[in-house]
């Protein structure tokens, strides 16, 4: 290995991926500005747009009173929520199409209530389905009906069993919840949110595989369509220091374009539960996770350049490597997103364990075992591992393939006699 | 010492053989042509002795060195012009002149030597900081024969070095391919379907047609043996003789 030669593949590399403006800017700018526009957006409509909730009352009695004062107290806590008390037909709501939930209040509802300890009121619930606020009317109305119930059971209780204490009659089982970490010990209330946090990593995890992809079918696929690399084969560079060079190069900034999306989608999340919610994610697991997580984006990215790599060595143009290479990781990525909604760990240890074989499976499990078990670090530590090992059997692979004349006639063995007479021109 | 040698060189692509068993010799010092139709296996010949492609029989030799066995001390000697050849378009002229200087050149005085030649050969004067993607075709090709004659190789291998050029542009190829020669002693071997450019520039030619060497000489002693009066009628006459034998 030449180092003075491999330094300056590394610096032309640099030089020629840095300047490609359009890759750049998709691949390191955008996820900076984009993921974190998107959250604050979807953020910001839900937040600021209102839940409207319409109340026909035709009881007029003390309870569908109460009922509504309920209600608007609730609201007052609930966000944007306004409620209508002025209608007094349902012809007249269906009028209104930005209504998200009719309450409806029959006639006789407080007197059904109160005329025996075993009346029922009833109250009619009609969520309009093309509402995307509907279900937070919902929870509000439930909010204050279930308040309602339990201030009518409180005062059938004085009445029935006089020396009983409502609170106690309504709740004989007390409930404590005490979180727990790895091996039982108590969890930090940050660490309440680690499922959250873990999907995000996993997220960023995803997102920083694509610009690699981008990277790295230039280097290689591009220097091919562009015409660059017969005479470049011939040079005293070995093929190694070429290889090794557009591998570090692509990895560079990979690594920056990683970082950035990494950050835009904790961004996203943050601007998207900060308006969702109001509330600011922690990040559960500490600076461990944060350590763990960085290895893991370097080990993906590496596996991710290393597939792109093989793709691009027998690919005729950027193209065609781009999207094969793109295709093949987002198939094989798709265990990141089964693994947000279901442990993969137990799915690949117990159901499916050819799961394993897929790389990507180890990049998630390495994030998961290490908040999961209490040596959870050696755990994470031995997915790195075959990460690593993944990559230096790629990368011999691809360094195997990149020969002189397997690249030069690997179109034409695939597209047939046409283009053979062409390159024996 | 002989710069080239090749004995009974085959090459097969799957079932199809595009070289059929060549020999010929290139000595030091000499501009060597070779000269044949598309498809005649001018191109795999080259690739060849530039090391890029194997042969699938028969023994090529770079200054002794073997170009399977010792491919690496082959790459050392010899700079390669591909007829399809590119540069890096993002990159300036003198980023590009530089990059190649950097991979030849031991010393950070050699690779300035290198890229003060190369500036000097391609002629582009200030436009050589300028970035590849604005210059024109001519100004590409006259930057991609600096890049390969810069270096001093022993061995410069060209490939169609003025195809798709105009005729001025080409003529300021062809100069520079001269002078390059005349400073350097190096050795140059040339493929072209132009035959003038090929008589005004080479020692000694050869003729190559369907993966065969039909003829070897000067362009004298070729026009002499195929009684033409220029070398294009010496390459007719010999493809027909040829043709008539077969």
């Amino acid at each position: 290995m030449n180092w003075r030669r491999l330094k300056n593949i590394i610096w032309k590399e640099l030089l020629d991926l840095s300047r490609d403006k359009r890759t750049i800017f998709a691949a390191i700018i955008v996820p900076i500005i984009f993921y974190p526009t998107l959250g604050g957006l979807i953020g910001y409509m839900f937040k600021a747009q209102p839940a409207y909730i319409a109340i026909i009352d035709y009881d007029k009695g003390e309870y569908s009173e109460e009922l509504k004062n309920t209600l608007l107290n609730y609201s007052k806590y609930f966000g944007n929520v306004n409620i209508f008390t002025n209608y007094t037909s349902e012809l007249q709501v269906l009028e209104n199409p930005n209504i998200d939930l009719t309450l409806i209040i029959p006639k006789g509802f407080t007197e059904n209530i109160t005329k025996s300890l075993n009346g029922v009121g009833i109250v009619y619930i009609k969520p309009n389905v093309v509402s995307s606020k509907a279900s937070e009317a919902l929870s509000l109305v439930e909010m204050a009906i279930n308040a309602l119930s339990n201030n009518i059971v409180r005062k059938r209780i004085k009445t029935a069993i006089p020396n009983v204490e409502p609170e106690r009659f309504l709740n004989p089982i007390k409930k404590v919840v005490e979180y727990i970490g790895p091996g039982g010990r108590a969890a930090s209330p940050e660490e309440r949110f680690l499922f959250l946090t873990l999907m995000i990593f996993i997220l960023g995890l995803y997102f920083s595989m694509h610009p690699a992809i981008a990277f790295v079918t230039d280097s290689v696929a591009g220097e091919k369509e562009r015409k660059t690399l017969e005479a470049l084969l011939v040079t005293p560079a070995s093929r190694i220091e070429i290889l090794g060079g557009k591998l570090i190069a692509s990895l560079v900034l990979s690594g920056v374009a990683a970082g950035m999306n990494t950050l835009g989608v904790f961004l996203m999340y943050t601007f998207l539960f900060g308006g969702l919610l109001g509330v600011q994610i922690p990040i559960g697991g500490g600076l461990g996770l944060i350590g763990i997580y960085a290895i893991d984006v370097f080990l993906t990215v590496t596996v991710t350049v290393s597939i792109a790599l093989l793709l691009s060595t027998v690919s005729g143009s950027v193209r065609s490597a781009h999207s094969n290479a793109t295709a093949l990781t987002t198939v094989l990525a798709l265990v990141m997103f089964a693994s947000i909604y279901g442990d993969l760990e137990k799915i690949a240890s117990q159901t499916l364990p050819l799961l394993y074989l897929i790389p990507y499976t180890h990049s998630v499990l390495a994030l998961v075992t290490f908040v999961k078990y209490e040596n959870g670090f050696i755990y994470s530590v031995r997915h790195l591992l075959i990460l690593a090992i993944y990559t230096l059997a790629l990368i011999t692979l691809g360094a195997k393939l990149f020969s002189g004349e397997r690249i030069l006639i690997a179109k034409v063995k695939r597209k047939g006699r046409k283009f053979k007479l062409k390159l024996f021109a | 010492m002989l710069a080239v040698e090749i004995k009974n060189l085959h090459r097969f692509y799957g079932d199809f053989e595009a070289l059929k068993g060549i020999t010929f010799d290139i000595d030091e010092g000499e501009i060597f042509g070779l000269i044949g139709p598309n498809g005649s296996g001018k191109t795999t010949t080259l690739r060849i002795i530039a090391t890029i492609l194997k042969p699938s029989k028969g023994i090529v030799k770079v200054f002794g060195y073997d170009v399977v066995r010792e491919a690496d001390k082959v790459r050392e000697l010899i700079s390669y012009l591909p007829e399809e050849a590119d540069l890096y378009k993002r990159l300036t002229g003198v980023e590009n002149l530089l990059f190649f200087a950097k991979m030849y050149g031991e010393t950070s005085d050699e690779v300035k030597e290198m890229v003060k030649f190369g500036i000097e050969i391609s002629g582009l004067g200030n436009r050589v900081y300028d970035k590849v993607e604005t210059y024109s075709k001519g100004m590409r090709r006259r930057l991609a024969l600096a890049r390969t004659l810069m270096v001093k190789p022993k061995l410069a291998i060209l490939d169609e070095p003025t195809s798709g050029l105009d005729v001025y542009a080409s003529v300021n190829v062809r100069n520079s391919i001269k002078k390059f020669v005349r400073e350097t002693g190096s050795t140059v071997l040339l493929s072209s379907h132009n035959m003038l450019e090929v008589e005004y520039l080479c020692d000694r030619v050869a003729f190559i047609s369907k993966g065969n060497i039909i003829a070897i000489g000067t362009p004298d002693e070729l026009k002499k043996k195929y009684n033409a009066s220029n070398l294009e009628e010496a390459f007719v006459r010999a493809v027909e003789s040829e043709l008539e034998e077969t």
